[in-house]
């Protein structure tokens, strides 16, 4: 059982199908034979921890002052389907209470995908979401892993799929718009180059003789190709799947000339994560984790949103033996204003989207006043440290 | 704090089948920095290549007995020098090449290959570095873990990825492999296609000549040098002058924080060290002095050196020569199957004589010990000790 | 109604070698203090955007953007009363010299060919490339061969080197290289001039070249388009076409403008699938222009995404996909996707072994480097893109890897780059030959071996 969730919508509707798989039997560690080749890789705490995470964003309150969830009156949620490895079993929070699901063998995500795909084809404005955490690597083409992966000697790659010729075959069977949101690594290895038969199959083959009919499609990628994606230790949530959730919680949004609302299209959504990613680099200096995009067709929002989307602000003074002394603010052109004062710390604090004039001012009049003023802050974050030399 | 590396003979065309530079400078960082009390990015390196000015041979060698068959054999691009090194190493060394009946006989000397078989090909010295750091990791598993579990499963296609896993400690967590282990596959397929060539004993002859080559330009070199080291005016020659340039280069990268001059002196560069510290530039102040595979002990006793004197010492074989007093610490290395490579404790006072003995055969030992990852780590060790 | 007149004096980056003129067209948007979109436009040097909004405004923001991501904004106070309203954008603050003016809206928005705002302090030391080389190759009887580089101009700065070019209807090539810049290819675009700027790197993304390479051929919307694209900026791409318009009307003229055409048809069939012109325009564009390999690509993917009805439709797909790469490689890097979409789906199932045109775009789709609008990869050849990555002179191929993990732990801040040149440095090339191990062998090419005066060393451009 993977369904976790569905309402069935008089017209358009939103279809997720959400996969993380952190145990892997037959790689390094797992509790199964271990494949022939393993391709170094081994168990992951993060995915469970991060498909979780993602899901209680699908089911979260819409336009909530802190954590908004999925929102879109033209295409509400109307099924969401998981499958979920992990090393210890897992209940999923769902609305009808916590939830037990099926296992992400390659049996079982195909059976999910086929459901999932004949549900989107039943509307012509309907919006799937695929979301997929777990192993990956890439060739030419990027292929993702499978529970079971590794384990037929014979056939390694049986418990794999192509993912990016499952993108190619969906835009030929569908009349609306996928967001796919893929947290794998995408390293090329050597072992998979040298490996006949590294091959594995579509979730579905593309059937040549239909028409492009998909209006948009978005793919957005933890990493870039050859690169690793990456979670902190410890079964946490990942990086990317941190970034994507944090965007679409209402840190995202754009307002078209006439449109009463705040959407959220695959193109703003791939800038936001890839924003949020710099930003949480700024806050914990390592690897650096770029996400990608692939944007196409025409831009069919993903989310719909009353409230202002909101921005992360991070307001720094430089040189730091200053800052106690001056009062940082950011005042709205619109009215209102926020402040820190006389405190030695970076003021961080959640703005809505818009211009202000961003500046320090010295109560005592001794240091010079410093302003930016008109910076627009856009979401999902803005960052600055005003230099003061007195 | 600078480390000086003074090459010997065999750095000609033909140098990259016996050693990898990069690799080296990775293991140089990463194994025997730390035990210096240095970061590994704060250490500079500094290699004079003195080579230019050693012998040339009219008729290229021509003399040797096996010309022809032999190096050319790998072809010359970069991965086929790091098999022809493979090749050459797996034929002097007592493994078979075939990783896990190594592993299963002795888990630490297949650990030790496969990572020698991966530096060998080292094409940037932050990837030797990478995979001198995890060698380290292994290393130290190996040797706590003689016989692990999983060894007796482990398949050709897992072994490296068992052994990564087992041995590495942490980091966050990544949705694939990272790229060390394509490393260590590398180094598995360069000894998968030296085992042919060391049963047909390809690779013997390999390194049949390169010990006969290196032979000839050990003897080449030792008459160049000894003929030119001073110019008709007096000067320094080209080759004591090239070393020495390196040597005041590193004098001046000396900081208040980081005081201390290292220099490691393989084969015939020992004994260009000691003609330069005990003739050429008495007062260099020399923290340690290295000599790796050296012939300094050879060279005193038939009196060779600038300031040899042969009324000192006094009373041999019981007496001993003075260190060079620039000299605050003097360590000689050798393996015991090394021909070319000579004890000197027995000539010179206030030495550490320190074996690295590793089963190679003699054939390949005298130009391996940079080769080989535990060389790093047993110096660094014995560094470590005051 | 208000209406605000959105004019670009941009007279620097407008200005192209002798007797050409670009016209640089960016989209403009007209912004509350929300930051919400009231009304968009684009604006060029030769037509204002003209943006309308309500009298309810008291004040609007007027937002410029550059395919770079970087934005301009100016505010204007709306007064009741008034109706028409002018704001100008300038590009005489941008560069410091009118020649690199073009490039730097292509570039990252904190270049530090940027004369202010320049956020990045950094020492570029433009001598350390001073041995990078670079060659030009053009597709020609099916095979590439190497020209000689011999620029119309050159330039140089302390941030950058550009070199004008004249190529005659052909796919072109320039490959650069050096001791620590890997060795790549960049398409240039045939039939015209065409402008190179080179510039060392200017972003920590860990994929970023050593030196980032832009071109233009002085096709000011087209190019601007496609810059959009590269980036997955549609948006802007589409405020740009005016809903196709551009498009359509680049696509249109394209017996005068083959190159500009294509890049008309990558955008039709990138952001509007369902308003596709009809496929004998793309037809036409690929029988007129046989020396044109993206007129091939965008004929090809038209049909795949039209669906193949039947056999013979399959099997004239096919031809035409084979054709794709007869004709070398394509201009801009939005035919390597379609190149990549149209193998995969053509290839068939069970067959991609033994089909050697799979087996060429997979390679090229892996070799991909990065270079804005215009097709890059790396590789030794042309014939062979190749994710293994090479440094060196062209005579003296050396095999590259760097993990990124150690690329910023490597040379700690602060610490000159030159400091670790200095300790990394490998032995200079060795005397007579001791062994008969031949060097200069390996590094021959496949195809040509480099005459001497095909190498252009970056230093050989005076100040």
């Amino acid at each position: 059982m993977s369904l976790i969730f569905e309402q069935v919508q008089p017209a358009a509707g939103t279809h997720v199908l959400a996969i993380g798989v952190g145990r892997y039997p037959h790689l390094l560690g797992g509790d199964g034979r271990l494949a022939a080749r393993p391709l170094g890789l081994k168990q992951l705490q993060s995915p469970p921890v991060s498909l979780q995470h993602f899901l209680r964003w699908c089911f979260a309150p819409a336009d909530a002052a802190a954590g908004s969830g999925f929102s879109n009156a033209g295409a509400p949620l109307a099924s969401v389907e998981a499958l979920v490895s992990s090393a210890q079993p897992l209940l999923l929070d769902t609305p009808g209470g916590a939830q037990q699901v099926d296992t992400a063998t390659r049996d079982n995500i195909q059976d999910a995908f086929e459901r999932w795909l004949q549900r989107l084809r039943s509307h012509a404005d309907n919006i799937g979401v695929f979301y997929f955490c777990g192993h990956g690597i890439q060739v030419s083409d990027h292929y993702l892993l499978a529970e079971d992966f590794g384990r037929h000697a014979g056939l390694p790659w049986l418990n794999a799929f192509d993912f990016s010729n499952t993108v190619r075959a969906v835009e030929r069977e569908i009349a609306g718009s996928v967001f796919y949101f893929i947290d794998a690594c995408r390293e090329i290895s050597r072992d998979v180059a040298m490996t006949l038969g590294a091959d594995p199959h579509a979730l579905l083959a593309a059937d040549l003789s239909r028409k492009l009919s998909r209006q948009s499609q978005t793919v957005i990628l933890a990493t870039g190709e050859g690169e690793l994606a990456f979670a902190p230790q410890g079964g946490q949530v990942s990086r990317f799947t941190a970034a994507l959730v944090g965007a679409l919680s209402g840190y995202c949004g754009i307002r078209e000339a006439g449109s009463a609302s705040w959407n959220v299209s695959g193109e703003n959504l791939a800038t936001a994560v890839r924003s949020l990613l710099e930003f949480e680099a700024l806050l914990s200096p390592g690897r650096p984790q770029v996400s990608e995009q692939q944007v196409s067709g025409t831009a069919v929002p993903l989310l719909r949103l009353n409230r202002v989307p909101q921005v992360r602000v991070m307001l720094d003074l430089a040189p730091q033996q200053y800052r106690p002394r001056y009062e940082l603010y950011l005042e709205s052109l619109k009215g209102g204003r926020v402040a820190q004062s006389l405190l030695d710390q970076v003021f961080r604090v959640d703005l809505p989207r818009g211009f202000y004039d961003v500046g320090a001012l010295d109560p005592s009049g001794v240091l010079p006043a410093l302003l930016h003023a008109e910076e627009e802050l856009m979401p999902p974050a803005y960052a600055l440290t005003l230099r003061c030399e007195p | 704090m600078p480390i000086v590396f003074v090459h010997g003979v065999n750095n000609r065309d033909g140098d990259s089948y016996r050693e990898n530079a990069l690799s080296r400078n990775g293991f140089l960082r990463e194994v025997v920095a730390p035990k210096l009390g240095l970061g590994a990015d704060q250490l500079t390196l500094i290699s004079p290549y003195w080579g230019l000015h050693g012998a040339r041979f009219a008729w290229n060698m021509a003399v040797l007995p096996e010309t022809g068959a032999g190096f050319e054999a790998f072809g010359g691009d970069a991965e086929a020098e790091a098999r022809g090194r493979v090749a050459g190493l797996l034929a002097t060394s007592p493994l078979s090449g075939d990783i896990l009946a190594d592993a299963q006989r002795d888990f630490p000397a297949a650990v030790e290959l496969l990572f020698a078989a991966a530096a060998a090909g080292a094409d940037d010295e932050n990837d030797a570095r990478e995979l001198a750091r995890a060698y380290l990791a292994c290393a130290r598993y190996a040797e706590q873990n003689p016989r692990p579990a999983w060894l007796a499963q482990a398949a050709p296609g897992n072994f490296a990825d068992q052994l990564l896993y087992a041995a590495e400690d942490g980091g966050d967590e990544r949705f694939g492999a990272g790229g060390i282990l394509d490393r260590l596959k590398e180094g598995l397929s360069r000894l998968a296609h030296a085992v042919p060539d060391k049963a047909s004993s390809l690779a013997v002859r390999l390194v049949r000549k390169s010990l006969n080559a290196s032979l000839t330009t050990f003897i080449g070199d030792a008459f160049t040098y000894l003929a030119r080291r001073r110019n008709e005016d007096g000067s320094n020659g080209p080759i004591v002058q090239v070393v020495l340039d390196a040597l005041h280069q590193a004098e001046q990268a000396r900081s208040a924080q980081d005081d201390k001059l290292i220099v490691i002196a393989h084969s015939f560069g020992g004994e260009i060290m000691y003609d330069i510290l005990s003739h050429f530039a008495p007062q260099l102040r020399v923290d340690c002095l290295i000599t790796v595979g050296s012939q300094v002990g050879l060279f005193e006793e038939l009196k060779l050196y600038l300031a040899s004197d042969v009324q000192l010492p006094p009373d041999p074989p019981q007496g001993r020569l003075a260190r060079p007093a620039a000299v605050r610490r003097w360590l000689n290395v050798f393996d015991t199957n090394d021909v070319l490579a000579y004890r000197l404790e027995p000539v010179v006072a206030g030495v550490s004589d320190f074996v690295y003995d590793t089963g190679y055969s003699a054939l390949g030992a005298h130009g391996g010990y940079f080769e080989r990852p535990s060389f790093y780590r047993r110096l660094a060790a014995r560094l470590a000790q005051a | 109604m208000k209406q605000i007149a959105v004019r670009l004096n941009y007279a620097s980056m407008s200005q192209g070698p002798d007797g050409v003129s670009a016209t640089p067209t960016f989209p403009v948007r007209l912004l509350d203090a929300e930051g919400a979109v009231l009304a968009e436009g684009a604006a060029s040097v030769d037509q204002p955007a003209v943006l309308q909004t309500d009298d309810r405004q008291e004040q609007v923001f007027v937002r410029l953007t550059w395919p770079s991501g970087r934005t301009e904004t100016q505010r204007l106070a709306l007064r009741s009363g008034e109706e028409a309203y002018s704001v100008e954008f300038s590009d005489s603050r941008i560069a410091a010299n009118e020649w690199s003016a073009w490039a730097i809206p292509k570039l990252n928005p904190q270049t530090p060919l940027l004369r202010h705002g320049s956020r990045l302090n950094l020492d570029l030391e433009l001598a350390r490339f001073d041995k990078v080389w670079l060659r030009l190759w053009k597709f020609a009887g099916g095979v590439w061969t190497l020209q000689p580089l011999q620029p119309q101009a050159t330039y140089r700065n302390d941030t950058a080197w550009q070199l004008d070019l004249e190529l005659d209807a052909a796919a072109w090539l320039l490959q650069l290289g050096g001791s620590k810049v890997i060795w790549r290819f960049i398409s240039l675009p045939g039939g015209g001039p065409a402008r190179v700027l080179i510039t060392p790197r200017d972003s920590d993304d860990p994929r970023a070249d050593a030196l980032k390479v832009v071109v233009t051929s002085h096709r000011g919307e087209a190019e601007t388009l496609l810059e959009f694209l590269a980036r997955d900026a549609l948006r802007s791409a589409k405020t740009l076409a005016g809903s196709a318009a551009l498009a359509q009307q680049l696509f249109a003229a394209k017996l005068a403008d083959p190159v500009s055409a294509v890049a008309g048809a990558y955008y039709l069939l990138r952001a509007n699938p369902q308003h596709n012109q009809p496929l004998d325009w793309y037809e036409n564009l690929y029988r007129e222009f046989r020396w044109l390999p993206d007129a091939a690509i965008v004929y090809c993917t038209r049909m795949l995404r039209e669906g193949l009805r039947d056999a013979p439709a399959r099997r004239a797909v096919r031809k035409l996909f084979g054709e794709c790469l007869e004709r070398g490689w394509p201009v801009f890097g939005e035919g390597v996707s379609l190149l990549q979409e149209n193998a995969a789906l053509l290839r068939g199932s069970g067959k991609r072994a033994e089909n050697p045109d799979y087996a060429r775009v997979m390679a090229l789709g892996a070799a991909r480097a990065w270079a804005g609008a215009a097709a890059s990869f790396y590789g030794r050849h042309p014939d062979e893109p190749s994710a293994l990555q090479w440094v060196g002179m062209p005579g003296a191929p050396r095999r590259h890897r760097l993990d990124p993990a150690l690329r910023y732990s490597a040379t700690p801040p602060g610490r000159p780059a030159s400091v670790k040149e200095k300790t990394a440095k490998p032995y200079p090339p060795a005397g007579p030959s001791a062994t008969n191990v031949d060097r200069s062998r390996n590094a021959a090419e496949p195809a040509a071996v480099a005459p001497a005066d095909a190498v252009f060393l970056l230093g050989s451009i005076p100040r």
